[in-house]
């Protein structure tokens, strides 16, 4: 590589860094915690409570479940319908209708066995507020893009940081820290280990997040190219009123019959952005731990009964599905999450020494020509010749 | 720590490459199941925290 070649890497890291570095710090001190989510809410929430059930008492319909919430929320239609995993619990999103924001949506969980109302997730505590800002700092889809972009010079930056490593490494081997030398040397050798040591973990987690940042156009996409098809025969057709939907048991009891094997995660109620205007939706998952990540929407016509289409994820869509645990750390146990926690940490001091050894060097900035320079011309016709 | 000759990209990227694809190994392999899965990805992932610990208790130039 020429001199010329480095000292565009070396600009190319430099810039990207700078820009995206304060957002990025924001992100790792946000996202700490985050990491915890479940832990820290359990421990301010304490358990759920849960009556005290023979096993095997059955399940009440989920025609009941929609009834009870939409009387606990007069004015209200259904909207989504999920289920836990780990409590025969349900949870009903309603909301005034079925273009709703966030923003006006009501959550009531319900006991499967009783339709007792159960305590809902806190939507207004403090690891709630952290989400919305580690997700789009309370700007909504531009500030989620913005921090999309952010995320992107991120991997730029990583990836011009390995090239750069390369002229600073010639004569240094793996993992050197030089404390006998400057404090700035000492730390442009953290930097330098830890960002090598860890730049898979970085790109992933910045690279699946920069995905999820683009769930909403995804899933706008997804309704354009996929659903469009099977409402086409629907299109003179008035939009179903919530009062003319058949059962939602027999929706999901036709539903599960069509993909045995699988079980339900959550239905999209008409009109909502993860259904068509005129089917439930029933999201199924794979009951392996290769295809439980893997949703398969069942379209099942709203007004009928009748099932429409047994759809798939596009590549897209399941891009964006895997990019949640992979930014997430939550699918390994506890250790997993301990490990995701030390690498966060580390890419705190990542970012933070770059800023230190920017400000060190700046008015300084051809102290650092000078040895780039000099590396590269001094080096590299040996370095070519041993190669 | 100085070094006579330098050292050629290879050398340079060989332990980093190494951690890169262990670490991307153990990125995956809790995707794909739980249990032993689940170890392999502490193991893996727990491999470049290792190399950085190692290098600060025994890399110090």
């Amino acid at each position: 590589m020429t001199t010329r070649t480095i000292r565009i890497w070396y600009l190319v890291h430099k810039w990207t860094s700078l820009i995206c570095t304060a957002f990025m710090l924001m992100l790792c001190l946000t996202g700490l915690p985050l990491i915890f989510h479940e832990e820290i809410e359990h421990w301010i929430d304490g358990d759920r409570p849960i009556a005290a059930l023979p096993a095997d008492t059955p399940f009440r319909s989920l025609d009941d479940a929609t009834a009870k919430a939409m009387a606990i929320h007069p004015g209200t239609i259904p909207l989504y319908m999920s289920f836990d995993i780990d409590q025969p619990v349900l949870n009903v999103t309603t909301g005034p209708n079925a273009a709703a924001g966030i923003k006006d949506m009501v959550f009531t969980s319900l006991d499967r066995r009783t339709m007792d109302p159960v305590r809902s997730f806190d939507d207004d505590g403090v690891m709630h507020f952290l989400l919305q800002l580690h997700t789009d700092m309370f700007l909504g889809l531009p500030g989620e893009l913005f921090l999309g972009c952010m995320g992107l010079l991120f991997v730029i930056a990583i990836i011009s940081g390995i090239v750069v490593y390369a002229p600073f490494m010639r004569r240094l081997r793996f993992g050197t820290v030089r404390t006998s030398r400057s404090i700035r040397a000492t730390w442009l050798d953290i930097h330098n280990l830890l960002g090598i040591a860890t730049l898979m973990w970085a790109s992933v987690v910045g690279l699946t997040g920069v995905v999820n940042t683009l769930s909403t156009p995804l899933v706008d996409l997804w309704r354009a190219q996929e659903l469009r098809a099977l409402v086409a025969p629907y299109r003179d057709q008035p939009v179903p009123d919530h009062r003319e939907w058949v059962s939602l048991q027999q929706a999901m009891d036709t539903a599960l019959a069509a993909a045995p094997g699988s079980t339900p995660q959550f239905v999209a109620f008409p009109g909502v952005r993860f259904s068509s205007n005129y089917h439930y939706a029933v999201w199924l998952r794979g009951a392996t731990p290769a295809t439980e990540l893997i949703y398969t929407p069942v379209l099942i016509d709203a007004r009928t009964g009748e099932l429409s289409a047994i759809s798939h994820m596009p590549w897209y869509m399941l891009a964006l599905r895997l990019s949640q645990p992979l930014h997430f750390g939550d699918y390994g146990g506890l250790p997993m999450k301990i490990l995701w926690a030390i690498l966060d940490l580390i890419a705190i001091v990542i970012l933070g020494s770059g800023l230190y050894l920017w400000l060190k060097k700046r008015g300084k900035a051809t102290d650092t020509e000078r040895f780039l320079q000099r590396r590269a011309a001094m080096l590299q016709p040996q370095a070519e010749a041993a190669e | 720590m100085k070094i006579d000759r330098p050292l050629t990209s290879r050398q340079i990227f060989q332990i980093p490459a190494l951690l890169a694809l262990v670490s991307l190994a153990g990125l995956i392999s809790a995707l794909l199941g739980a249990g032993w899965w689940d170890i392999l990805s502490w193991l893996t992932l727990g491999l470049p925290v290792a190399a950085i610990a190692w290098a600060f208790a025994a890399r110090r130039g």
